[in-house]
């Protein structure tokens, strides 16, 4: 049985999360699983909580915590998500610190987790990895192509091009559905200025990437290898690693796409864990 | 406020919400639903456990072993162990909160699971949408299957890329459970009895069904199998379970 402890953070010590610790936490880096959009800590599907205990059985300090307004702790008022998120990670890291002194810092986000992941590396020298599901990517040269080609060998969407053409006249005319038109309009994602701090960041620090992809990301991901290059960043490619599956679905509600997700990040995390062990924080 | 804490040997984690009444002799324990449900109704459990302690009763949350951020896997569950959990619940409830007096409010199968408790210190209990019949559960949780298959299968032809052939499980339920779970049953006689337990449902034929007096329709029908991906945020159910708690 993995040991875990109750966390707090914040003014008031509101905000709540699980810490999961290896047996000997002497020189663990430390990964923090952010909140997927309003999920609890703890979700989707216990993902985290079982991905936390995996990381903590191969040596890490897992934390799975709720930051303000989501899951147990309460919202801050009259501030935006990023100032929140920003203050939030200032108080947890304090905790941290009070635990177990000053450590390598990973974070682990799915969707907004990955946003507010990327936002936070790009002003913490301590964040050296990132684990990002689904996380934004800018487009390299061949995306269009690649999507136009996808797009024209569809033959379900040739059979089905009359009820398409009439779905996106209707979409044309209703300016109500523009806001879900696409999910990241519902997020409140990295700017230019934060990718680009946060990766040639991570660059400089010798840190280490894992991104993710699934179906959800089709409009702006799909190739291996695009997120990394499409930054145009020199030596981000060799410190990335990313995996598309374009068969799972954004919150991966199969469990065999979970268990093939845990899978992955537990090989990743155990493959660089001494390299983490071997940084020093800032 | 909310205190999260760990008990019954580490095994399980729970929360407790203190009441803003010191005096009362009353604690509310929520038997959350399983699965998928557990993750659509979290939000709204936790809002409806703190609307307790701040109408005068203490709440408190746990989760079953293998389930939430207790610990196990759901390899290891049993109906048997989570029956055993609540037990534990009700002891650490009582002994945290310092009331006598213990309402079990029950989730779906959570419901299911609350109403095979006879512990004396149970004044009564509260029903979300309960599961009747763990027979019919299992039809559930197959039909939402299903609905992932048929999902995963229409996008796959949408996105044009190759569908995977693998099992479009929400989650692989071991056969012990699943075989026990379908044995599991709410009594009529239970349902039906004002004094023992009262019902609030998003069917709108479920208390016609029961011929049941101490159950009401909340007036927002909920299809639970349909929208598995989404969450349930039913004010009028939580309303009217926080009016029968207060009442």
């Amino acid at each position: 049985m993995i040991k875990e402890k109750i966390f707090t953070y914040g003014e008031h010590q509101h905000g709540i999360g699980v810490v999961s610790e290896p047996d000997d936490t002497s020189t663990s880096p430390v990964v923090v699983l952010l909140n997927a959009g309003l999920s609890h800590r703890a979700e989707p599907y216990r993902l985290n909580v079982l991905l936390a205990r995996r990381l903590a059985a191969l040596g890490y300090i897992a934390l799975r915590v709720d930051l303000s307004g989501k899951g147990d702790s309460p919202t801050r008022e009259s501030m935006s998500n990023r100032e929140s998120v920003s203050l939030d990670w200032t108080y947890m890291k304090q905790s941290l610190e009070i635990l177990y002194g000053p450590r390598t810092v990973l974070m682990f986000g799915l969707c907004s987790g990955a946003d507010n992941g990327i936002k936070l590396c790009a002003q913490d020298p301590d964040i050296k990895g990132l684990i990002l599901l689904d996380p934004v990517s800018r487009q390299d040269p061949g995306f269009a192509r690649r999507d136009l080609l996808r797009k024209l060998t569809n033959l379900s969407k040739w059979q089905n091009i009359h009820k398409i053409l009439l779905r996106r006249f209707k979409q044309s005319t209703n300016k109500e559905s523009s806001l879900l038109d696409s999910p990241m309009d519902l997020r409140d994602e990295p700017n230019d200025e934060d990718m680009d701090q946060c990766l040639s960041g991570i660059v400089k620090k010798d840190g280490r990437v894992l991104a993710l992809f699934t179906s959800q990301t089709l409009y702006h991901y799909n190739k291996c290898g695009q997120f990394a290059s499409a930054m145009g960043i020199d030596g981000l490619t060799p410190v990335t690693e990313e995996f598309f599956w374009p068969n799972a679905k954004h919150i991966y509600p199969v469990e065999m796409h979970r268990n093939r997700l845990i899978e992955t990040v537990a090989d990743w995390a155990d493959r660089h864990i001494q390299h983490f062990k071997s940084m020093k924080p800032e | 406020m909310i205190e999260p804490f760990f008990f019954d040997d580490e095994r399980l984690f729970g929360s407790y919400f203190s009441s803003t009444d010191p005096y009362t002799d009353k604690v509310v324990i929520l038997c959350p639903p399983l699965f998928d449900e557990y993750r659509r109704t979290y939000r709204a459990l936790s809002e409806l456990a703190m609307a307790i302690a701040e109408r005068g009763a203490h709440a408190f949350r746990f989760d079953y072993y293998g389930t939430g951020e207790s610990q196990g896997d759901l390899a290891e569950a049993t109906i048997e162990g989570w029956l055993s959990d609540i037990e534990t619940s009700i002891a650490e409830a009582v002994a945290v909160s310092g009331a006598s007096q213990v309402v079990l409010l029950g989730v779906r199968f959570g419901a299911t699971l609350a109403a095979q408790n006879s512990n004396p210190q149970v004044k009564s209990r509260l029903f979300w949408d309960p599961v009747i019949s763990g027979n019919n559960y299992l039809d559930w949780l197959n039909e939402i299957d299903q609905i992932l298959y048929t999902r995963h299968k229409a996008a796959s032809r949408s996105n044009n890329v190759a569908f995977e052939n693998i099992d479009y499980k929400n989650f692989d339920l071991p056969e012990q459970l699943t075989t026990r779970m379908s044995q599991v049953t709410i009594q009529d006689s239970l349902l039906s009895d004002p004094h023992q337990c009262f019902t609030v449902s998003t069917d709108p034929d479920f208390c016609q069904q029961q011929a049941s007096q101490n159950c009401i329709y909340a007036g927002l029908p909920y299809d639970w199998p349909y929208y598995h991906d989404g969450v349930i945020t039913q004010k009028p159910v939580l309303e009217a379970l926080l009016n029968r708690v207060v009442a």
